[in-house]
């Protein structure tokens, strides 16, 4: 992995903590002092300490150098079991309304009796690189964070729906009670203070991973290095930033004959 | 294929029937439009009173128009962002100035043409007040008429953009969508100054039986490409990735089924066709009348079948 990649942070929080400690890392030594220096003062602010996975990316930045964090999750399918517990942390942690859904799994059923396997597929917005939402946005509501995450300006959004219509992934929906676009916001306001979002936390598999992928310590950037990972729709190219271990095998059916439809049949609304 | 979805949320339909309803009067507003200008510019001084008809319908339509966008939003209130923000990969926001623009610039037109056979009426005043009774009348609509016809192409052209620019739905995701619609416009937009005319001119049609006929050939012509491009579309969706198809398969043989097959292109385009070229019905202007309305009936069917049809397809 390649250490002089650009350095990040995960919080703002941890960033100011680490530019007191850190120097610049110039070189593979110094990054790694730095990443030691970092550590030790993190542990310190016991933010992000008490939760195993989400540890910060830990580098202080060349003085001229922007600060990147690119957020990203990875899902491991083969230990999904489809208990939809993600879905009922999200619903909980931002009061979701009834009828629509932040975070939800699909399940499918697989191959013929005798050999049938229930297999589940764990969806939320893809945050992607490329998103094709905040390509079609008329008032600039959606938009690219920073750090990554793809966000609505609830007060800007005039509800015209066309970002629902462009997305590949059906994300987003119009809420019920605030009457404008909404979707998972990869949890920020919980980033924010060091946690993982709530779907992560709460994932009683282990399934989900979440974290800074241009952190080369960290645990999805490791992930998604090391493991066969997949996108949805990638064909699509709006670079998902949710990914799958494990996908081609639930997009796959069980003779292997070919795929079966992901995208399903007429009449899956 | 052994893979049945045992368990799914349900996901909302982003765009519904008031953006059906949205393209259909864009689309007869720039159909009018572009009859007006075209016989005056051709000079065919024959349909000269059919020109006046679809004058005052392009601005009258376009004008209604936008209310089914603003009646569609989730926060009608703040419409006027579009015109404040913008991003110029939105079709939506560059096709609000045009929907700004284009009205204005056909009310013109439209004023120009009647100018002077309006004096003393309040409308002849109120253009005085602006300033509107100086210059040459004639050149004014010529060049209003000009110009209108790029804003005309542009303001339903965008429409079509909306819809083709979206990936994401195989039905949308083409570049023949934006001609399309214009063909479809132009389609519906003669048929109702047919329409019009036959209901409230009367006697004009009745003693111009000829020229009416005519007018429903070109009619007849219009629908022929309309239905050819359609054939293109569904032909290639047919050819296509296993989503196109899976997206094709809702007009052909789902639940879109009845309105495509039955209302647009039997009802809305074969049916018609038999009438305005059959040398005795096409002359009868009831059956004229009969023919126009099931043409609009059909682009309205169109309309509706791209925007609700092009949804059913699930994404995830």
């Amino acid at each position: 992995m390649d250490h002089n990649a650009k350095p990040s942070t995960l919080s703002d929080q941890s960033t100011d903590l680490i530019r007191q400690v850190t120097e610049s890392p110039t070189t593979r030594a110094g990054l790694l002092k730095a990443v030691g220096l970092a550590a030790v003062g993190l542990a310190g602010a016991a933010v992000a300490g008490k939760l195993g996975q989400a540890v910060p990316a830990l580098a202080e930045t060349p003085a001229n150098a922007k600060t990147t964090v690119r957020l990203a999750m990875v899902i491991d399918l083969r230990r999904c079991i489809g208990c939809s517990s993600c879905s009922v942390a999200c619903k909980q942690e931002f009061e979701v309304p009834e009828g629509v859904f932040r975070s939800w799994v699909k399940i499918v059923e697989k191959g013929s009796y005798p050999n049938v396997r229930k297999v589940a597929l764990p969806r939320l917005c893809n945050h992607c690189d490329s998103p094709a939402c905040v390509a079609v946005c008329p008032v600039q509501a959606s938009y690219k964070a920073d750090n990554g995450a793809v966000l609505i300006h609830y007060d800007k959004c005039i509800g015209c729906k066309y970002c629902m219509a462009a997305c590949p992934f059906d994300a987003r929906f119009i809420n019920p009670e605030t009457h404008t676009a909404d979707k998972c916001t990869f949890c920020v306001h919980r980033v924010a203070k060091g946690e993982n979002p709530a779907c992560v936390t709460t994932c009683l598999a282990h399934a989900r991973t979440f974290g800074d992928l241009n952190d080369p310590n960290s645990e999805v950037a490791k992930l998604v290095g090391t493991q066969p990972v997949q996108v949805l729709k990638k064909a699509m190219g709006t670079e998902p930033q949710v990914y799958y271990i494990g996908l081609d095998e639930f997009l796959e059916s069980e003779n292997g004959k070919g795929g079966f439809g992901f995208f399903g049949k007429e009449g899956g609304k | 294929m052994n893979a049945q979805v045992i368990y799914n949320v349900p996901h909302q339909i982003a765009f519904g029937w008031a953006i059906a309803m949205y393209f259909f009067f864009t689309g007869l507003s720039a159909g009018s439009f572009f009859i007006s200008v075209l016989v005056r510019l051709m000079g065919l001084t024959a349909y000269k009173r059919l020109g006046r008809i679809a004058a005052i319908l392009a601005p009258v339509l376009l004008i209604i128009a936008p209310f089914f966008l603003i009646a569609d939003l989730e926060q009608p209130a703040r419409f006027y962002r579009v015109l404040i923000y913008q991003n110029p990969t939105s079709p939506i926001s560059y096709g609000s100035y045009l929907l700004t623009l284009y009205p204005i610039s056909a009310v013109l037109y439209a004023y120009f043409l009647f100018r002077d056979e309006i004096k003393g009426s309040w409308v002849y005043k109120l253009g005085g007040a602006l300033g509107l009774n100086k210059a040459d009348a004639d050149k004014l609509t010529y060049f209003f008429g000009v110009l209108g016809i790029p804003l005309a192409v542009a303001v339903h052209g965008y429409t079509g953009f909306i819809v083709g620019i979206v990936r994401s739905r195989e039905l949308w995701n083409s570049a023949l969508m934006p001609v399309l619609f214009l063909v479809s416009a132009m389609v519906s937009g003669i048929a109702l100054v047919i329409l019009w005319s036959i209901l409230f001119d009367r006697q004009h049609v009745a003693e111009n039986r000829d020229l009416h006929a005519g007018l429903g050939k070109v009619l007849g012509g219009v629908i022929l490409v309309d239905l050819f491009m359609v054939l293109c579309d569904v032909l290639v969706l047919l050819a296509g990735k296993a989503e196109a198809r899976a997206a094709v398969q809702v007009l052909l043989s789902g639940s879109f089924a009845p309105y495509f097959l039955g209302v647009e292109i039997l009802a809305g385009g074969i049916l018609p066709l038999f009438v305005l070229f059959n040398r005795r019905l096409g002359k009868q202007i009831g059956w004229q009348a009969i023919a126009s309305l099931l043409v609009l009936v059909g682009v309205l069917a169109m309309r509706f079948v791209l925007v609700l049809g092009g949804q059913q397809t699930p994404l995830s």
